[in-house]
């Protein structure tokens, strides 16, 4: 029995949207054992679609274990907005729904002027037509997908203002929105990819041994003298965010939220009470959304503080990339000059406009737009951010398939102890840390 | 001989091959406490990780796949909301009913489970469960449900976040037996030993009455003495202290109504039109009208607690219309639990007052039960006043206090703790409306 079986279905699924086919081949076991999984062996797909401009989402090894918040799924696509390759991580449960619904990478190529659906489910692909879906607001393209695929247990949507061609378009993991401020949701509409259902039927045995090793993991993550159960606000904490900007998240916060089996929730959800300024009679009303995006919050709370959620959830709602919007809108405004500048950029009305300056921290800027420019900056303790320190854990995490912000919080959590999860024997996890180690210099070299 | 086995042949139903079990009762179960087992689950708690899934799923199928875990977190996205779909093994099983291979039992630990062995898996027991708690393996078309891990879930153990408890119940029923106590204790000294003492009292200084007779006396008389005031004041602080304590624990007829709801437990209802609950305020403002009117006290010979208070010994009054009055007050349990003391007892009317400023009130934390199949506070609620609806929706009912009767029975049968007795100005349960 080889090292990885028990951790990957080793099924590739090949789509081509220009002929709306698909197809499911073997995963080379050359492949994991020289890359062990994620980007790396995104990377190596890419390299061999190249010449067809791919999409490829790939989970690690560890992706859907019991491994703490083995959550991730990795896509590794050309940035339209970098001109470079990029690799975006796609949390919550995309991941271990992505390689229960029977496959652990997709390679996504061509492109249609029809825009289309990609059903996945064990270990089939479907290609459906998706126009009953264009220009649908989020929520209610996620509902009305929801409604039409049975089972539809993990969404990737590019939103309304993909479909309009806005450059900075940013998928959507449900409704949820996500962490890409790379352009894949740009990406997908320009390919005529509506969206990615994931339908994780299905089951990998692991191991047995995990479940243990998982529970003494999270035991270590709870005794770490930094572990503070406050949900958003941990990061916003761990990233130097000034305390007027975390008042709006402690004053409207209802509930923290979590990845696929992580034990420290990051994300929160919060309520704000607000009148549509752009109807004449709008009564007062109450509304949520949903915090997962750290660094667009931030910038969005700096611009316009008391308007920060409405603002943010209206950029949820279309599709859209909440930093760029922030960066994008004009020093003075009100509520409803910022709402209906939103409203036009998602519809493109002027000339697509291109936010500059995006990032200005302390980690090179290549390194972050190479991991899809939304992973916090976080620092590993009290001093300052570590560029090389935050590379490395996230190079890991990608490769892996765990959570990179829980890599990036934890820094006691060690890659030999991650490695466990896959085998115990001394031989065997030297080398894969020496296979992981080259890897990421591999992938922060390129 | 021979004929006799070719007939049986012809006859072998499911009774035969797989009897249904009988519910044992003992003596002790109507008065002692009995555990519950279950997992509660708290949704303020859970991030949505679902752990819980993978953990059981590996028990299920030997391998992480949370579409085969018998416990499901469902997600509202929109609303940030996470909520438990597992097995909360009522007491009385619908899934058990609806089984037609009798592949689901109950055991002696109160534990539901399923015989694999004579699952056909038709699904019919998804259909039957309020909650839909039993879970369909997409991959194998097996029926899952949760059996609490013979006894120590693993859902609980690994939960990260601590939404998950396993409890194996509260002790239960105490409560029963100390008010049945107490009620027989009420019943043989008011209506035996102390015959006609309810309705008045006076043993030297010391001075009881009943407060609605009270009424009516001064009504009939036209003053108002403070020493009748006074001896009202019994009943009516106890009211003010424990709300209409004396209805649920005291009162002879209300004991008498209890008896009579033992021999007729199932209820036929009454239609909606002949249930007011004002009615009784109405009976009440009659009495002291027509005490007023006609010079005496105009209710209290045809009062059914006084009646039954005066009715024993050489000096019993009980006549045939009391026993008529009384024969038709326990007929009238047919339809319902208390008809009399829900929607006719004056004396219930003028405590009913009393308790709106009582000291106390009794809370039911929908948040903390959240069990839609449970309803058990609902089910044996003497005075109907806990909205089962409500509850379905995992809203906190508003109790009212004064229909209440302070019987306990709803915080006596909940087996999750959610229904509690809290000062006034206590707060509600965390998370629910204030009441």
């Amino acid at each position: 029995m080889k090292l990885f079986d028990n951790f990957y279905n080793m099924k590739v699924g090949i789509v081509d949207l220009s002929e709306s086919s698909s197809a499911v081949v073997p995963l080379d076991d050359q492949i994991i054992a020289e890359k062990i999984g994620g980007v790396a062996v995104n990377e190596d797909l890419f390299k061999r679609y190249e010449d067809d401009d791919p999409l490829i989402l790939g989970v690690g090894p560890l992706t859907g274990s019991f491994a703490p918040a083995s959550c991730l799924s990795v896509a590794t696509f050309l940035s339209p907005q970098t001109g470079n390759l990029c690799h975006v991580p796609l949390m919550l449960r995309i991941g271990p729904e992505m390689k229960f619904s029977g496959i652990d990478f997709l390679v996504i190529k061509g492109s249609t002027s029809q825009l289309k659906i990609l059903h996945i489910e064990k270990g089939t692909i479907q290609v459906f037509s998706a126009e009953y879906l264009v220009k649908l607001a989020v929520p209610e393209a996620v509902q009305t997908l929801r409604k039409k695929i049975r089972h539809s247990r993990s969404i990737i949507l590019a939103g309304p203002a993909a479909d309009n061609g806005v450059f900075h378009a940013a998928v959507s993991m449900g409704v949820w929105g996500s962490l890409d401020k790379s352009g894949l949701a740009y990406w997908m509409a320009s390919k005529g990819l509506k969206a990615i259902v994931f339908n994780g039927t299905g089951g990998l045995p692991f191991s047995h041994d995990n479940l243990a090793m998982g529970r003494k993991m999270v035991k270590d993550i709870v005794s770490f003298n930094r572990f503070r159960k406050e949900g958003f606000i941990t990061i916003l904490d761990r990233i130097g965010v000034e305390s007027e900007v975390k008042k709006i998240i402690v004053k409207s916060k209802k509930k923290d939220l979590a990845c696929y089996n992580c034990p420290f929730p990051c994300m929160s959800y919060v309520e704000f009470n607000w009148r549509d300024p752009r109807l004449k009679e709008s009564p007062k009303i109450k509304e949520g959304t949903f915090l997962l995006d750290h660094t667009g919050f931030t910038a969005m709370a700096r611009k316009r503080q008391a308007d920060a959620l409405v603002l943010m959830k209206e950029c949820l709602n279309l599709g859209l990339d909440t930093s760029a919007v922030a960066e994008l809108l004009p020093q003075e405004g009100t509520l409803e000059t910022s709402l209906d500048f939103i409203s036009d950029m998602a519809k493109a009305d002027d000339e697509n406009q291109v936010a500059e300056n995006l990032y200005q921290g302390d980690i090179p800027l290549d390194k972050y737009v190479l991991f899809g420019s939304g992973i916090p900056p976080i620092s590993p303790g009290d001093a300052e951010v570590d560029s090389s320190f935050w590379g490395k854990r996230v190079a890991m995490s990608m490769i892996l398939g765990v959570c990179p912000i829980l890599m990036l919080l934890f820094p006691n959590i060690h890659i030999a102890n991650l490695l466990k999860f896959i085998t115990v024997k001394n031989d065997d996890l030297e080398s894969l840390q020496a296979i992981i180690s080259s890897r990421i210099q591999s992938i922060l070299m390129d | 001989m021979q004929e006799q086995v070719t007939e049986k042949n012809n006859i072998i139903t499911l009774e035969d091959l797989r009897p249904r079990r009988e519910e044992k009762k003992t003596f002790s179960d109507y008065f002692m406490p009995r555990r519950h087992s279950g997992i509660l689950f708290d949704p303020k708690k859970c991030t949505g990780c679902g752990t819980c899934e993978m953990v059981c799923s590996l028990r299920n199928v030997s391998k992480i796949a949370p579409a085969s875990a018998s416990i499901e977190v469902l997600r509202d996205e929109e609303n940030g909301k996470n909520f438990a779909i597992l097995c909360q093994h009522c007491r009385k099983p619908l899934c058990i009913e609806a089984c037609p291979t009798r592949a689901i039992e109950k055991g002696e630990d109160g534990i539901v489970w399923i015989n694999k062995l004579f699952c056909v898996e038709c699904g019919l027991c998804i259909m039957a469960c309020p909650e839909a708690a039993p879970l369909r393996d997409p991959i194998t078309e097996e029926v899952n449900k949760c059996d609490l891990c013979e006894g120590d879930p693993l859902c609980v153990e690994y939960c990260p976040a601590g939404a998950l408890t396993f409890t194996k119940g509260k002790k239960i029923r105490w409560i029963k037996g100390l008010r049945w106590s107490v009620q027989t204790i009420s019943f043989l000294l008011l209506a035996v030993i102390l015959v006609g003492t309810f309705c008045s009292l006076k043993a030297g200084a010391l001075s009881l009455s009943c407060p609605a007779g009270i009424l009516q006396n001064i009504a009939s008389s036209g003053t108002i003495v403070l020493v009748w005031i006074l001896s009202a004041f019994l009943i009516l602080g106890l009211t003010i202290l424990a709300g209409r304590f004396f209805c649920g624990w005291i009162c002879p007829f209300g004991f008498f109504l209890d008896l009579v709801d033992k021999i007729t437990p199932k209820k036929i209802g009454w239609p909606s039109f002949l249930k007011s609950r004002m009615a009784k305020y109405g009976i009440l403002a009659g009495a002291v009208g027509g005490s007023c009117a006609f010079g005496f006290q105009a209710f209290c010979p045809v009062c059914p607690i006084g009646s039954i208070c005066r009715s024993y010994g050489a000096t019993g009054t009980l006549n045939g219309a009391n026993l008529g009055i009384m024969a038709v007050l326990a007929g009238l349990e047919v339809g319902e639990w208390r008809v009399w003391c829900r929607y006719f007892c004056p004396v219930g009317a003028l405590l009913a007052l009393f308790a709106k400023i009582g000291l106390i009130k009794i809370v039911i934390g929908a948040n903390q039960c959240k069990k839609f199949s449970c309803i058990q506070c609902a089910e044996v609620c003497p005075m109907g006043i806990i909205d089962a609806d409500k509850l379905r929706e995992g809203i906190s009912p508003v109790i009212r206090m004064t229909e209440c009767i302070t019987c306990m029975r709803c915080i006596d049968r909940c087996p999750y703790g959610a229904a509690k007795l809290r000062f006034r100005w206590q707060k509600a349960v965390p998370g629910n409306i204030e009441l």
